[in-house]
């Protein structure tokens, strides 16, 4: 593929043997043909005739031959025609003033035809890199896979700089086997500023590698250092622009892959999500069925022992609870709790709780004091259910029948606190932490076993939702939970 | 007006649930109908007309939902829905879709029963006094628009009388936030869940005994609200 390559730098023209004979060549000419005009040409004339290999040499060979072009085109103006002619004298100071303007005019057309030709040069040359860029552009586009566009890019860079390419991530320079502390310094200097540092550069010319940004990719921001062993400059400077735009566009397209890596990702997660919420569902429905069909039965069962028929029906109320407790934590702990959160009046929400507790709470008088005044919180009102049922339930097992269980809810400093108050035995040696951890109970604990699942959801759903719980003794006796709702703004 | 023996489709791919439900709306006064799927309910609703149905929206394949919007564009049927799922979804698209009141399995047969009452008692046509309605001490004049406390009438604002009346209208059975929002304040603020907060606290407020624990304007939580009757049939079992 030489039209990958980058295009050629062809010499400038140096005054050579065969230029050199070609400038004699065309002053030779000039000056035949001004000797055959002399009588009717003047010598301002002359000079403009002399001017003529000038152009051409100046225009074909550049600045070096036109110049010599010109001091032969002056050597022969002044011997053939100017008195004293044959020789390189000159008689009159009006002449002498013909000959100087010659040589300045000569001189400004050589400068004037080499940047011409310096120009043409250039432009040829920017169609090339364009040509490059865009058909470099158009690969990037092609590659979804970001380790494969870095080496794609890599690649590209080692041809078109001529030196060796390395990428750094930005984050590893201290740790990335580089050259020298300088480099370091170097790459850290050109990530810092976007701009060129290193060997051959303005800045910190001491480094032995030279140091460009890449721009981000892969969430990590990019270096690419280029070395080429001893030579004074690994980018040459007329590459330089070039290689910069190769750079910015090799980032775009790095950060572009990087993204629809990520945004592939993501898909994937969301729809093992989706997988795993169906499952749950599924599960939850398969354990419920059969307690439904229990229920029931428990429902048209006439019998005169009501006694162990209302023991039964609360028994299954407490595997539904239990199941509801395992649902939800299986969903947090994956990270699936789709949290909605709405203005909630927790009167409506402790009213719930106590009316889905009604059956289990019949040892236990209830007290309930809220604030008429109290200000909405903002909450998923599913969970806080759960949670407040968990939390009533945990009261009852763990006070003797017959002791009142309270709930209230009071502005506190513009945030609110519900809390929860038993005249159980307290929490006793357990830490209030240890508590809400899965699988733990307090002290006294083997009066009414359980898991321990119950306050875990609470503590999960207040984690997922910020709200603050606690958990602490009550004077004289008995243990007061509490959820903190921070003040709404 | 109720007819005796009112028919009460029954779908629910559990040969166990159904059984069981369908003794227990017998014993109730009910006449039962089994269908296993929601293809043989329509079947059945088509032909037979029943007064209520009982659909478990576990059915494989939103069944359950489908068989709801369908029964309801023909006809003013009294539909409950069961749900095995503890999340407020379903529930919340059955009762948008035209279902009347829900139960969360396991449930308590009674319950069942007391909320079909209250769905068919909607369902049936108005009488004389239909325009006024008793729930203990408070009492509403739908043709007066006015509301009664002990004898005496209680001021509200016209959304807070507003909310009451919907809330009468459809009274034992439990009407989702949106759907109130929308009835008293309008579509547009069919998400302003704030505003229903405000006003129900207001009502509890003049309404109720102890506006902590209501024991008239009862919440779901994530599905709405419901104005509690004491029920009007007693169950044939005792409740601990």
């Amino acid at each position: 593929m030489a039209q990958e390559d980058y295009p050629e730098q062809t010499a400038a023209p140096t005054l050579g043997r065969w230029s050199f004979a070609a400038a004699v060549a065309l002053v030779a000419i000039a000056t035949g043909i001004g000797l055959l005009l002399t009588p009717w040409l003047s010598l301002a004339s002359l000079g403009f005739l002399s001017l003529l290999p000038v152009i051409v040499m100046a225009d074909r060979g550049g600045l070096s031959n036109g110049l010599a072009a010109a001091a032969l085109g002056a050597l022969s103006l002044n011997f053939f025609f100017i008195p004293p002619i044959f020789t390189l004298a000159v008689a009159r100071p009006d002449n002498a003033v013909t000959l100087a303007v010659f040589v300045g005019v000569a001189m400004a057309v050589s400068s004037l035809a080499d940047r011409r030709r310096l120009q043409a040069a250039q432009s040829e040359r920017a169609a090339a890199e364009n040509a490059l860029l865009a058909s470099l552009s158009q690969q990037l586009a092609r590659i979804a896979d970001p380790a494969e566009l870095r080496e794609f890019l890599r690649s590209r860079l080692v041809r078109w700089s001529g030196s060796e390419v390395r990428f750094l991530a930005a984050a590893d320079l201290d740790t990335a086997i580089l050259l020298s502390p300088m480099d370091v310094a170097a790459a850290r200097w050109a990530h810092a500023h976007g701009e060129a540092a290193g060997k051959g550069g303005a800045v910190m010319p001491g480094a032995d590698a030279l140091y460009l940004p890449l721009g981000a990719g892969g969430g990590e921001h990019v270096i690419a250092q280029f070395w080429n062993g001893d030579v004074a400059a690994p980018i040459p400077a007329e590459r330089l622009g070039f290689i910069r735009q190769v750079l910015d566009r090799g980032g775009d397209a790095l950060q572009r892959a990087d993204l629809m890596a990520r945004q592939a990702t993501l898909d994937e997660q969301r729809r093992h999500d989706v997988l795993r919420e169906t499952l749950l569902n599924s599960i939850g429905h398969d354990l419920r069925t059969p307690l439904a069909t229990i229920r029931a039965a428990l429902g048209t069962i006439r019998s005169d022992d009501r006694e162990a028929l209302a023991g039964a029906k609360l028994e299954v109320d407490r595997l539904d609870r239990m199941i509801a407790n395992v649902l939800d934590l299986a969903r947090l702990r994956a990270d699936g709790a789709r949290i909605e959160r709405v203005p909630v009046d927790l009167t409506d929400v402790v009213d719930a709780a106590i009316d889905a507790m009604s059956g289990t709470l019949t040892a236990h008088p209830l007290s309930v004091d809220i604030d008429p005044e109290l200000p909405l919180v903002l909450a998923d009102a599913r969970m806080l259910h759960h949670m407040l049922i968990n939390l009533i339930d945990n009261a009852r097992k763990y006070s003797p029948a017959g002791s009142p269980i309270a709930i209230a809810a009071r502005d506190d400093d513009g945030e609110v606190l519900l809390s929860i108050t038993d005249r159980g035995p307290g929490l006793g040696a357990a830490d209030a932490n240890e508590l809400f951890a899965a699988f733990r109970r307090g002290t006294d604990s083997d009066r009414t076993p359980g898991s321990g699942l119950g306050l875990a959801v609470v503590a999960g759903f207040a984690d997922a939702m910020s709200l603050t719980i606690g958990a602490a003794d009550d004077s004289p006796s008995g243990a007061v939970f509490t959820i903190r709702f921070p003040a709404r703004c | 007006m109720l007819n005796n023996g009112p028919r009460v489709l029954i779908v629910d791919d559990e040969m166990q649930i159904r059984r069981l439900v369908a003794l227990s709306l017998q014993r109730g006064g009910f006449e039962p109908i089994e269908a296993a799927s929601a293809q043989a309910a329509a079947a059945i609703a088509l032909g037979q007309s029943p007064d209520a149905a009982l659909i478990d929206l576990g059915l494989p394949d939103r069944d359950g939902l489908e068989l709801i919007a369908m029964l309801r564009r023909r006809s003013d049927i009294a539909i409950i829905v069961l749900s095995a799922r503890d999340g407020t979804d379903d529930k919340v698209a059955a009762l948008d879709l035209g279902a009347d009141d829900y139960v969360t399995k396991p449930f308590d047969t009674d319950e069942l029963l007391a909320r079909l009452r209250s769905a068919l008692r909607r369902r049936a046509p108005h009488d004389a006094a239909g325009s006024r309605q008793r729930f203990g001490d408070v009492a509403i004049d739908h043709d007066r628009r006015l509301v009664e406390r002990d004898g005496r009438e209680v001021h509200l604002t016209p959304k807070e009388y507003a909310l009451f009346a919907e809330l009468a209208r459809h009274a034992g059975k439990v009407i989702t936030h949106a759907q109130l929002l929308r009835t008293v304040w309008g579509p547009a603020h069919e998400r302003d869940i704030e505003y229903l907060r405000v006003a129900t606290r207001a009502l509890r407020l003049k309404l109720e005994a102890d506006p902590a624990r209501p024991a008239l304007i009862r919440n779901e939580p994530g599905v709405g609200y419901r104005l509690s009757v004491a029920s009007a049939g007693s169950s044939s079992d005792e409740s601990p």
